[in-house]
């Protein structure tokens, strides 16, 4: 077949360097590990935010505690933002590592700070005049000693002082933020305000003219938080009535549980961390039994080491919820970078065949969401739900509007006395629907044992003496149907894909889970600067498959590509599997990075540009 | 006031499935000595509930009338600590074999006895793995020939009671299913106390373990309450627990009084978890403040 050459700038965005005022703007810290970064990040997003600007915030962390490159991303905008970007207008180089690795990311007529006590900028001279990169040489490390000998991370501050200084946007903001931050701790919020005008001067006394316009907030500020997805999936289960966590430490679900454990006598929640991943989601599973709802959250190994569990949670349709942060595996892996390549191994955790639901939030706003869902449809399905995050979505933060905490709960259904439909409570009662009635110890009459073998309606097992008996043939079949009835049920109740962008378009591109916010900005990019039109097609409710609500969509798709962060393809083979349709290409990126529009709009156009040298 | 006593069914525990144990398996010692304690100690099924493990032994709960999870290999504890955190008016009983606590699942043998949490634990020890039909067991004695070892275990065997002792366990003790009275004594004695209490229930698999066998064990066992020792001395007990071979001391090695697990829990020391509404706004939590975390 052939393509028509398609022209891409990276540039999709509104053109920065065109207009005198900046609707976006990317800014970077990097260093190394211990040098309070994310603090840092963190404090300046709740600040942009204060101001009523929109905040994409993104780490960049190694797998060390000291020493090491990490880096934090913070992006702001006066308008609703999807992800985050690598192109940067500022640049805070605490280290010369910071240079080596970012500056290739760095607009025309951006600004680096550097700390010139440790960073070397002579060998990067030419390239910065080339690209019109601006230096705002700082001696951060020596300045700071002046505030503090001690205290090497207040060279942070005074960056963030200059930082704010040369926008042109108020300070009060800030010194609110530290305010809160350092609450009681007057002397560090001294020395903080202090770096803070130290640093506004260094700049004013020194880079007298150098000065950027970024289009003013437009939202109402203090009306948005700025939250991670780890924390908006935390915070879904709390309002679904979480009352048991139990977790084993693991980047990048570790957040789940520390948000939590602050959180625990507060919210009603007993927050445990286990011996290890086997332990907290077998906790999970006495809790559940007990009559509560409960969740557990890892990654990759973690994840691997729960499966027998898993399985067993679908044979005894005890409801949890487990959250897996997807991160670059197989096996160790890349600890602290993101993937999207669990998808099968959960479809299949386990041996034997188990009913499973899997559901992949878009954003860290719809994360809140599918956690409530994820709560109701174990409860009503009686089932493990696995929410599928990655590194990307559980790690980054954005600001969202506050929204409703009150959300409707489906407990399902559960046995509490006899009744005319259920005189005699029997756990497995072969119903039409093949779910039957919970009942919970405390409750008279109806005394059962959770047992993972084959079991009759009564829960008694059918493994010993019964197994190989031909009453146990037939009960043993009934049994792994009513199982799988519920399948039926839940895929009815699973959201088919959601259509973005010009209908009809030219091109399609498919995708699911994080990487959503990334392929809608890269589509908005190509729509602005190309004759060909463009959509996309993204799926969160994934297992059991809803290609019942994708098929109508297939007879509008022209030229598609799947757009999935793993080597295999695994949404498009479970689309192919249940419709036979294929997409026309494929984009699986392996690097590691999490995708952002400017590497996707790069990756599509590379592909069509090969196609049409074929 | 008259308050008539209310009489005991002492077969309350006492499940209408038959036990598919061998004939003269040691389990069945400690089944009924469990099941008549939990009778006269007035506890009911509907809020007792056994977890087990597999095995043989972990087949318990189906033989009893209380609720029940039979678990994973090797994962019973995990589930108690689950089901009593969130319900701690339960009284949670763990029971299970040596294969399935002292090998599979010791990890979590340590990690709930330093927690202290509050349930029993009764292993039934036969030093052997019954239900796949003879391998060696962690608590198989050197030189035991047995399907795994045809030239006699080469490992040292786990010593249960110091193990326990050395995780902080605040209730360790041995019991022994050929002496159905004593071994009843503990467990009502372990049912009695807050914390994580251990009996290390010496209980013979007539079929697959020739060696330690019911006469074997009456030849050695003795009772700690016979020869003065000190149950609040953890040093008396370290050395007690040494003892094994010659002689074999029954009874509590070890007993202390601390906090369990529910009592200290942030969220379970002050409310049953099971008993709470459900959300942010039945829980009278304000928006304000779950918010204002973010900004
Ligand atoms: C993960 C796993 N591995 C292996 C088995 C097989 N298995 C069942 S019971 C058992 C050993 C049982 O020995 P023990 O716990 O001492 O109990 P007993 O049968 O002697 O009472 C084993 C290895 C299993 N069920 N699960
Ligand atoms: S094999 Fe041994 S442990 Fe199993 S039931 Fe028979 S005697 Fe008991």
């Amino acid at each position: 077949m052939t393509i028509r050459v398609i022209w891409i700038t990276l540039t999709y965005l509104s053109d920065d360097t065109k207009s005198s005022s900046l609707i976006r703007y990317a800014i970077r810290i990097g260093g190394v590990a211990g040098d309070g970064l994310q603090s840092t990040g963190s404090l300046l997003q709740k600040y942009f935010n204060r101001l009523g600007y929109y905040v994409v915030g993104h780490p960049g962390t190694q797998s060390t505690i000291r020493g090491g490159h990490v880096w934090q991303h913070v992006e702001i905008s006066s308008q609703e933002i999807f992800s985050f970007d690598r192109p940067l207008n500022f640049l805070i180089a605490l280290s010369e590592e910071t240079l080596e690795v970012h500056l290739r990311d760095m607009k025309e007529n951006s600004y680096v700070l550097i700390n010139a006590d440790k960073v070397k900028i002579e060998k990067f001279h030419q390239e910065l005049i080339q690209r019109k990169i601006k230096v705002l040489s700082f001696p951060l490390s020596k300045l700071s000693r002046e505030i503090d000998v001690k205290r090497a991370v207040l060279a942070n501050t005074i960056a963030i002082g200059a930082l704010i200084t040369l926008l042109g946007i108020p300070m009060e903001g800030y010194i609110d933020t530290l305010r809160k931050r350092f609450g009681g701790r007057e002397k560090l919020l001294d020395m903080n305000l202090k770096a803070l005008d130290l640093g506004k001067t260094y700049l004013r006394e020194n880079y007298l003219d150098a000065f950027v316009s970024v289009t003013p907030a437009t939202l109402e500020g203090m009306k948005a938080i700025v939250i991670s997805g780890n924390e908006m999936i935390a915070l879904g289960a709390t309002a679904s009535g979480l009352k048991f966590l139990a977790q084993y430490p693991i980047t990048p679900a570790s957040s789940i549980l520390t948000y939590l454990s602050n959180k625990a006598s507060r919210y009603g929640i007993v927050v445990r961390q286990a011996e290890d991943e086997l332990a907290a989601i077998t906790m999970c599973i006495g809790a559940a039994y007990t009559g509560v709802r409960v969740m557990t959250a890892s990654s990759g190994p973690g994840i691997s080491l729960m499966s027998e569990a898993f399985g067993y949670a679908g044979m005894t349709e005890t409801p949890i919820v487990i959250v897996d942060s997807m991160r670059a595996g197989p096996s160790t892996g890349i600890p602290t970078k993101m993937e999207q390549a669990d998808l099968y191994s959960i479809m299949f955790m386990s041996h034997g065949e188990a009913p499973r639901a899997i559901l992949a939030p878009r954003s860290i706003k719809e994360a809140f969401d599918v956690t409530v869902k994820a709560f109701n449809i174990a409860d009503k399905y009686q089932l493990p739900v696995v929410i599928l995050s990655d590194f990307a979505l559980s790690e980054q933060t954005a600001s969202i509007d506050e929204f409703e905490l009150d959300v409707e709960i489906n407990r399902g259904k559960i046995w509490t006395k006899a009744t005319d439909e259920h005189p005699k409570y029997k756990r497995y009662e072969l119903t039409e629907d093949g779910i039957s009635p919970r009942a919970f110890p405390g409750t008279k009459d109806a005394e059962y044992i959770l047992v993972g073998a084959e079991h009759d309606e009564d829960s008694h097992s059918l493994s010993g003496n019964r197994a190989g008996l031909p009453e146990s043939w037939d009960l043993r079949e009934k049994m792994f149907k009513k199982r799988f009835r519920k399948m039926e049920l839940l895929r009815d109740e699973m959201d088919g894909p959601e259509l973005y962008g010009v209908k009809n378009a030219d091109y399609t591109v498919l995708c699911w889970g994080s990487t959503q916010g990334a392929v809608r900005e890269a589509i908005d990019g190509l729509n602005q600067e190309n004759s060909t039109s463009w959509n996309m097609l993204s799926f969160v409710d994934l297992f059991p498959f809803p290609f019942e609500k994708f098929l109508p969509f297939i007879k509008n798709i022209k030229t598609s590509i799947m757009f999935e962060v793993n080597y295999t393809g695994q949404l498009e083979n479970l689309i192919h599997h249940h419709t036979d349709w294929k997409p026309t290409h494929s984009i699986r990126p392996l690097h590691g990075e999490t995708p952002t529009p400017s590497s996707i709009t790069l990756e599509i156009t590379e592909l069509l540009n090969q196609e049409e040298n074929q | 006031m008259t308050e008539t006593k209310k009489k005991i069914n002492i077969k309350l525990f006492k499940g209408s499935v038959k036990p598919n144990w061998c004939p003269g398996c040691g389990d069945y010692g400690l089944l009924s000595a469990t099941t008549k304690v939990l009778a006269q100690m007035g506890y009911e099924p509907h809020n007792t509930l056994i977890i087990s493990g597999i095995g043989c032994s972990s087949s318990f709960p189906h033989w009893t009338t209380a609720y029940g999870i039979h678990m994973l290999h090797g994962r019973a504890l995990p589930a108690a600590m689950g089901a009593k955190m969130v319900n701690p008016s339960l009284n949670v009983v763990v029971v299970g074999g040596d294969g399935d606590g002292y090998g599979i699942g010791a990890g979590h043998f340590i990690h709930a006895a330093r927690r202290n949490l509050d349930v029993t634990y009764l292993v039934m020890n036969n030093q052997i793995y019954g239900l796949t039909l003879g391998q060696s067991s962690p608590s198989s004695q050197i030189g035991h020939i047995t399907l795994t070892t045809p030239e006699g275990v080469d490992e040292r065997p786990i010593n249960p009671i110091a193990l326990a002792l050395g995780a902080g366990a605040s209730f360790v003790a041995r019991g022994f299913t050929g002496d159905t009275k004593h071994l009843a004594g503990l467990v009502q004695q372990a049912f009695e106390h807050t914390g994580f209490s251990f009996i290390d229930v010496l209980s013979p698999c007539v079929t697959f373990n020739k060696l330690n066998t019911y006469d074997w064990f009456r030849e050695r066992v003795y009772k700690l309450d016979d020869e003065n020792h000190d149950s609040t001395d953890i040093g008396q007990a370290f050395v007690r627990g040494q003892e094994w071979g010659e002689r074999i001391p029954l009874g509590i090695y070890y007993q202390s009084k601390m906090f369990a697990l529910h009592q200290t829990d942030p969220t379970s020391r002050d409310r049953i978890p099971i008993n709470e509404p459900l959300g942010f706004k039945k829980q009278n939590i304000s928006y304000e403040s779950v918010f204002n975390d973010f900004k």
